[in-house]
C-alpha cells in the first residue's frame, strides 16, 4: 500500500473487515458483481443499517460523510470480501441531484428510500440515436395542464426491468442550442404506457434494457429544476460523476480475483512479481482517485477545464481493470471461459462473467473515446 | 496480401457456400449445429483428409490450402476443432503403425470420429492406466481417442471403455471445454504403441505444426471478419451529425488494427509454405500465439467500435470475441516454468475436475 494509514483508519478497516466476516452471507460472495436486487436487497438493508451505504453523502442527508481514505477502505474491504455492488444509480446519480435541485417534497419522498436500498432507480439518458451524443435526445414530452405526456424510447437502461423509478431527460421544446428544451424528470416505472424489453449481454446476463414510452403521463411535480433546463440539472454533477466512475472499485474486484487465482489455484511463490505489478497499477488508480476527490472538495466551483481533466480517471481505471482481468484469463486458461451458472464452481462462473463484463467499462458512462475528446479539447486546448 | 492460387480460390468459394447456412443459424438465432453434424460435413466435403496423400484417400493439398480453409472457418464461426482433425489425419501419415493407418482410413470414410489429445500426468499402475489430457473441445462426440504423451507413446482408446470419461464444461463461445481422463483404465482395453524416436518425433511435430497453423489461420479469419463488422458499423453509425468513421480517433485505431491483421496473416501464410521441420514447427507455434494476441485485441476493439450494441448478445461481434478468447486459451496452454498458466495447471486439475459429465 502506498499511502500511510492512520491508527484510526486502521481501526476502521478492521471494523469493516470484521463486520463483513460476520454479516456477508457466503451465498452472496463472488456470485456476480451486480446480482438482481431481489437477491441482494437484504444485503443493501444491512449495509444501510450499519450506516455505510452512502459513505460519500453528507451527514445532513443521512450519509456517512466519510473521508476519501475511508471511502477507499470500504471499497477495498467490500471487494476483498467479494460483496456485491450497491445500487449506484440512486446513490451516485439521482440522490446527489435531488440534494442539489429537488424541492422538499421530492427530497422527502425519495432520499430515505435511496438510503435504505429499498427503491431501485434506473437512468433514462441514452436513446437509440443519442448515445455519446446525449444532446440528441428525442423522447418528447408534451405539457398538458399539470402533466407531462411522454412518447419515445430509451436504451442501455441498466436494471430497468427491476427499477421502481427512472430519472432521465426528455425533450419539451427546442432552443438555440441543442441542449435547450430538455427537461429532467422522475417517472414511476409502473406508470401506464411504460414497456421494458431486457437486452441480453455478451456475458449472457440481462443487465440492461430498452424502455418504450407510449403516452406515459407524469405529474409536472416530478420535474427537477425548471422545465426546459434539464441539461443543466443532468450535467451539474458531471464532475462528481466523472470522479465516481473512475473509482478503483472495478480494478479492486479484478485484483481480488487475481489474488484468489494465484493463491488458491497456483500457489504464490513464482507469481509475486506479476501480482505486485497488478497491485501497483491499482494503487495508481487509487492514488489518482483520492487526489481527484480532494481537489473536487476544495474546488467546489470547478472550472470546465479542471472538471474535464478528471476524465482521465475513467480511462485509467478502465485500462487497469481490463488488463488485470486479462491476466486472470491467461492464468486460468480455458476454464476462465466456462459459461456462468455452474453451481459446483461459483468462483469460475464469477470470473467468466466478469471477464466479459469488463468489456463494457470503456463503453458506458461516456465512452473512453469521448473522454479522450474531452481531454484534448478542454484540457489541452486542441480545437 | 498473400497470393491466392486457383485451388485456394475454389476452396474459399466452396467453404463460403457450405458454411453460410450454419453461420446464419448462429448469428440469427444462436443455434449451434451439433458436433456430429459438423463431423459429417467435414468428412463429406473432404476437409478432414485434405492434407492426406491421394494414395491414402485424401486430397493431398498443402498446408497453405488448409490455411485458407481455416481462415474461412474463423470467418464463419465454424467449430475450431476442424484444425484438430486435420492435424491428426495429417500426422497419421508419419506413423508406421498399421492400426493408425487404418484409423486414418476410417476417419476419411466417415466410419470413425477421432481426435488426438495430449496427456499429462500419465501413470501406469500394474495393468491400469491413469492419465489426464490437456483441455480441448469437440471430444464428447468421438468414437475413438488418440492419446499421446508427446514422446512417442500413443494409446488408441474406444470412447466407451470402462474408466474413460470426458470432463465437460460449457464454454462461453457455445463450444465445450473438455478433457479426457483415464481413471484406472485396463491396459488390455486400449491399444498402445510406442513409436520409435524418429517416427514419434515426426508424428508429434507434424501434429503440433498443423494444429498450430490451423488455430492461427482460424484466429486470423475470425479477427478479419470481426474487424470488418466493426468497420462497417463505424461507417453507418452517426453521432454528432456524422458517421463515427469520420473521427480521426477511430480512423487511426482502425488503421492500426488493419496493419496488425495483415501482418499476422502474412506470417501465417509464410509459415504454411515452409518445408516441414523443426523451424516450421517452432514458427507455427509462435504464429499461433501471435494470432491469439492479435485476434483477442482486434475482436475487443470491434466491440468497442460498436459501443453498447457491441456488448449485447444481439450483435455478432461478441460471438467472435468469445470464440477467439476460447481458442487462444487452448493455444496458450503452455506449461513452462515462466508462465502463470504453467504454475496454475496442476492445482486446477485437482480443483476443477468436479463431477465428470
Amino acid at each position: 500500500m502506498l499511502r500511510p494509514e492512520t491508527a484510526s483508519d486502521s481501526r476502521f478497516r478492521n471494523d469493516v473487515r470484521k463486520w463483513l466476516q460476520d454479516e456477508l452471507d457466503e451465498s452472496l460472495r463472488y456470485i456476480s458483481f451486480r446480482p438482481p436486487p431481489d437477491a441482494a436487497r437484504e444485503w443493501y438493508r444491512r449495509v444501510a443499517e450499519r450506516g455505510w451505504i452512502a459513505p460519500h453523502w453528507e451527514k445532513q442527508w443521512g450519509g456517512m460523510e466519510a473521508s476519501p481514505v475511508q471511502q477507499i477502505i470500504l471499497m477495498e474491504e467490500f471487494c476483498r470480501a467479494g460483496a456485491p455492488d450497491l445500487p449506484t444509480q440512486g446513490l451516485n446519480h439521482v440522490g446527489p441531484i435531488l440534494m442539489r435541485w429537488g424541492n422538499q417534497r421530492q427530497i422527502d419522498l425519495h432520499i430515505p428510500k435511496i438510503l435504505t436500498g429499498d427503491v431501485i432507480w434506473c437512468q433514462g439518458y441514452s436513446e437509440p440515436n443519442a448515445g455519446s451524443d446525449l444532446a440528441a435526445v428525442r423522447t418528447r414530452a408534451e405539457i398538458s395542464g399539470d402533466i407531462l405526456r411522454i412518447n419515445g424510447a430509451k436504451i442501455w437502461t441498466t436494471w430497468a426491468q427491476y427499477a421502481d423509478w427512472m430519472f432521465g431527460l426528455v425533450r419539451t421544446g427546442c432552443g438555440e442550442r441543442r441542449t435547450d428544451g430538455l427537461t429532467f424528470v422522475l417517472l414511476s416505472m409502473s406508470s401506464k404506457g411504460v414497456t421494458v424489453r431486457p437486452i441480453k449481454t455478451i456475458s449472457g446476463e440481462w443487465e440492461f434494457c430498452e424502455v418504450f414510452f407510449d403516452d406515459v403521463e407524469v405529474p409536472l411535480d416530478n420535474v427537477i429544476g425548471d422545465v426546459g433546463a434539464g441539461w443543466r440539472v443532468a450535467t451539474s454533477l458531471l464532475d462528481e460523476e466523472r470522479v465516481r466512475i473512475g473509482s478503483p472499485l472495478q480494478a479492486l474486484r479484478a485484483l481480488e480475483a487475481l489474488r484468489i487465482v494465484f493463491r488458491d489455484h497456483c500457489g504464490n511463490d513464482h507469481l509475486s512479481d506479476l501480482l505486485f505489478d497488478a497491485e501497483m497499477k491499482v494503487e495508481m488508480v487509487t492514488a489518482s482517485f483520492l487526489s481527484a476527490l480532494e481537489s473536487a472538495r476544495q474546488d467546489a466551483s470547478a472550472t470546465r477545464s479542471s472538471s474535464a481533466e478528471r476524465s482521465y480517471l475513467k480511462m485509467l481505471a478502465t485500462h487497469v481493470t481490463l488488463e488485470i482481468w486479462d491476466l486472470v484469463r491467461r492464468t486460468l486458461g480455458p476454464l476462465a471461459l466456462v459459461q456462468g451458472g455452474r453451481a459446483d464452481n461459483q468462483f469460475l462462473a464469477y470470473v467468466s462473467e466478469s471477464i466479459l463484463q469488463a468489456r463494457k467499462f470503456p463503453i458506458f458512462g461516456g465512452t473512453n473515446e469521448i473522454q479522450s475528446s474531452i481531454i484534448s479539447r478542454h484540457v489541452l486546448g486542441m480545437g | 496480401m498473400p497470393a491466392i492460387s486457383e485451388t485456394q480460390s475454389a476452396i474459399i468459394d466452396n467453404a463460403r457456400r457450405v458454411l453460410s447456412a450454419y453461420t446464419s443459424a448462429v448469428s440469427d438465432s444462436r443455434e449451434y449445429a451439433s458436433g456430429s453434424t459438423w463431423w459429417k460435413l467435414f468428412v463429406s466435403e473432404g476437409w478432414a483428409g485434405m492434407l492426406v496423400p491421394e494414395s491414402a484417400g485424401g486430397f493431398e493439398l498443402s498446408d497453405s490450402d488448409a490455411v485458407v480453409l481455416l481462415e474461412e472457418c474463423g470467418c464463419h464461426l465454424c467449430p475450431p476443432w476442424l484444425g484438430e482433425i486435420l492435424a491428426l489425419t495429417s500426422a497419421l501419415r508419419e506413423s508406421s503403425e498399421e492400426a493408425l493407418h487404418a484409423l486414418q482410413t476410417r476417419i476419411l470414410a466417415g466410419q470413425c470420429k477421432s481426435m488426438l489429445v495430449l496427456m499429462r500426468d500419465h501413470a501406469i499402475d500394474g495393468a491400469r492406466i491413469f492419465a489426464t489430457s490437456e483441455y480441448s473441445s469437440g471430444l464428447s462426440v468421438l468414437d475413438e481417442i488418440v492419446m499421446s504423451d508427446g514422446k512417442g507413446m500413443v494409446y488408441l482408446c474406444a470412447r466407451n471403455i470402462a474408466g474413460l470419461c470426458v470432463e465437460t464444461h460449457r464454454g462461453v463461445d457455445g463450444e465445450n471445454i473438455e478433457r479426457i481422463r483415464l481413471d484406472g483404465v485396463r491396459a488390455s482395453d486400449v491399444r498402445a504403441f510406442t513409436l520409435n524416436d524418429e517416427t514419434g518425433l515426426e508424428f508429434g511435430s507434424r501434429y503440433e505444426t498443423v494444429r498450430n497453423l490451423a488455430a492461427a489461420a482460424y484466429l486470423v479469419g475470425a479477427a478479419e471478419k470481426s474487424f470488418q463488422l466493426g468497420l462497417d458499423y463505424t461507417k453507418t453509425r452517426t453521432q454528432f451529425g456524422r458517421p463515427i468513421a469520420s473521427f480521426q480517433a477511430i480512423q487511426h485505431r482502425a488503421a492500426n488494427l488493419y496493419v496488425k491483421i495483415r501482418c499476422v496473416r502474412e506470417l501465417v501464410h509464410a509459415v504454411a509454405s515452409m518445408q516441414d521441420g523443426e523451424r516450421k514447427h517452432r514458427a507455427a507455434e509462435w504464429a499461433a500465439r501471435e494470432a491469439s494476441d492479435v485476434a483477442v485485441g482486434v475482436c475487443g476493439e470491434s466491440v468497442q467500435f460498436h459501443g453498447a450494441i457491441g456488448f449485447t448478445d444481439e450483435s455478432s461481434c461478441g460471438l467472435f470475441l468469445k470464440r477467439v478468447m476460447s481458442l487462444s486459451a487452448f493455444v496458450r496452454q503452455e506449461r513452462g516454468s515462466n508462465s502463470p498458466r504453467g504454475h496454475c495447471a496442476a492445482r486446477l486439475d485437482q480443483r476443477c475436475s468436479g463431477e465428470p459429465k
